[in-house]
């Protein structure tokens, strides 16, 4: 007589076989002493198979799940893990103890310079430039109003340029970067924090610890904000509003950036914007600077 | 249906968890990765959303593996995480090598062999798995008999590796 195939034997002790074939498996086991012992011995491997797996498992204690209608619209902007000490890695020329205000203030054009003048420009950026302050009160106070913070989505284009190029050189870096987007001919503006809150219905996204060069916005809904990541390198954040479809929002000026510095961005969602990230940094160097993000605290 | 969710979110949210640290191995992550599974299945109400979820959860694992994979072959500028400092005590070490020696007996099945077992452990049906694999569901039994042994075997393989290793 035909014996039972393995596939059968665990979909049976998997509770998988529906009746007529459960049936004929107790008929030909009853007569069958050899299957009996096959299936004792798949029995057991099912066992020590899900013993292992067991063990697989996440380490606890986890953290109590968000209720699920706030997975939908976060409205809690604070990431649970708190920042590791990265900020002490980043080169920075800025005093402690400046808070941001509220206000940025109203930078003239950036020209080209010699580097005495630049550099004397960095200092004067570096002393005068507002600093996103690390707030005490904030992740604490909103955690305990509202419970567990919502998760943010994540997104990372796909692959990355070679880092070749996107790194611009120091001098270009200074009056140039800019130019990527700062075409003066379009619309940009450097407008003050509180109007940039407003264009984009919340508190834009920043790194933590560096100073704030300025922010601009296209007149159509996207604003960017520069930050200084050393004296020679700029940070550009892209920020819209996610409810935005893509692309809808941005006016030409953002989309000619976008196709002059890299046919992919970086993106990710932060309190209900969608923010991008650019810089003459390796791809990889930005991505870790994306998880970094926070609103700026009031 | 939005009530069919919310249940499945209650019942289902941890297996989810698991399923996803067993491609992350690594638990807030797979924490994340299952909350945003469970926020886009909000946006497309999928029907079968269990079997949905699971996938697209495995999407996403896979996506951010490839991203993963991408980053540590290029020299990172910024250092982000600070040195270990403290030594973990043995009974810490000992549960890290179990599932460190499960974690690479899994990588010893075929993907389509893992998916299916970590399907099934995660508490998906045989027609469930069979919807989401596309796998017929008179092959489902024999996916998960082979991936079983293979499974066992292999952490017994890799068992008595360590054990020659140690002298």
């Amino acid at each position: 007589m035909s014996h039972v195939d393995d596939g059968t034997l665990h979909a049976y002790l998997d509770g998988a076989l529906d009746a007529a074939a459960a049936a004929g498996l107790d008929a030909h086991l009853a007569g069958c002493a050899a299957c009996r012992a096959r299936m004792d011995e798949e029995r057991a491997l099912i066992a020590r198979a899900s013993e292992l797996l067991a063990r697989a498992a996440p380490p606890l204690p986890q953290r109590e799940p968000p209720p699920l209608h706030q997975l939908r619209h976060p409205r809690l902007w604070w990431q649970v893990r708190t920042p590791l000490a990265w900020a002490a890695t980043v080169v920075l020329a800025v005093a402690v103890g400046w808070y941001f205000r509220g206000e940025v203030p109203q930078r003239a054009k950036l020209e080209p310079a010699t580097p005495a003048e630049q550099a004397a420009r960095d200092r004067q950026v570096a002393a005068e430039a507002p600093v996103v302050a690390k707030s005490k009160t904030g992740p604490a106070a909103l955690q305990n109003q509202a419970g567990a913070p919502a998760r943010e989505l994540d997104q990372v284009a796909p692959a990355p340029r070679p880092s070749a190029d996107l790194a611009l050189p120091v001098a270009a870096a200074r009056g140039e970067l800019k130019v990527a987007v700062r075409d003066e001919a379009e619309a940009w503006r450097s407008i003050p924090l509180a109007d940039a809150r407003a264009i984009l219905g919340a508190a834009p996204a920043a790194l933590e610890g560096l100073p704030i060069r300025r922010i601009q916005e296209s007149g159509a809904g996207v604003v960017v904000l520069e930050q200084a990541l050393d004296s020679a390198t700029v940070i550009q954040l892209f920020e819209q509003r996610a409810d935005h479809a893509a692309g809808l929002a941005e006016g030409r000026a953002a989309q000619r950036a976008r196709t002059d510095l890299a046919s992919e961005r970086l993106a990710r969602y932060v309190g209900g914007l969608r923010v991008e990230i650019a810089g003459p940094l390796p791809v990889d160097s930005l991505s870790k600077l994306l998880e970094r993000l926070k609103p700026i605290p009031r | 249906m939005p009530d069919d969710l919310a249940e499945i979110y209650r019942t289902t949210y941890r297996a989810l968890v698991r399923f996803l640290y067993r491609k992350v191995w690594d638990a807030e992550r797979a924490e994340d990765l299952a909350q945003e599974a469970f926020a886009r299945a909000l946006v497309h109400q999928p029907e079968n959303a269990r079997g949905w979820l699971f996938v697209v959860a495995a999407n996403m694992a896979r996506d951010e593996a490839r991203r993963a994979a991408r980053e540590r072959r290029h020299l990172t500028l910024l250092k982000s995480e600070p040195p270990p400092s403290a030594p973990r005590p043995d009974e810490v070490l000992e549960a890290r090598t179990e599932a460190e020696r499960v974690r690479t007996a899994l990588e010893q099945l075929t993907p389509r062999d893992r998916e299916v077992l970590l399907f099934w452990d995660a508490g998906l049906s045989y027609d469930e798995i069979a919807t989401q694999t596309g796998l017929a569901r008179g092959a489902v039994g024999t996916t998960l008999a082979r991936a079983r042994r293979r499974l066992v075997e292999a952490y017994a393989a890799g068992s008595e590796e360590s054990h020659v290793a140690r002298g």
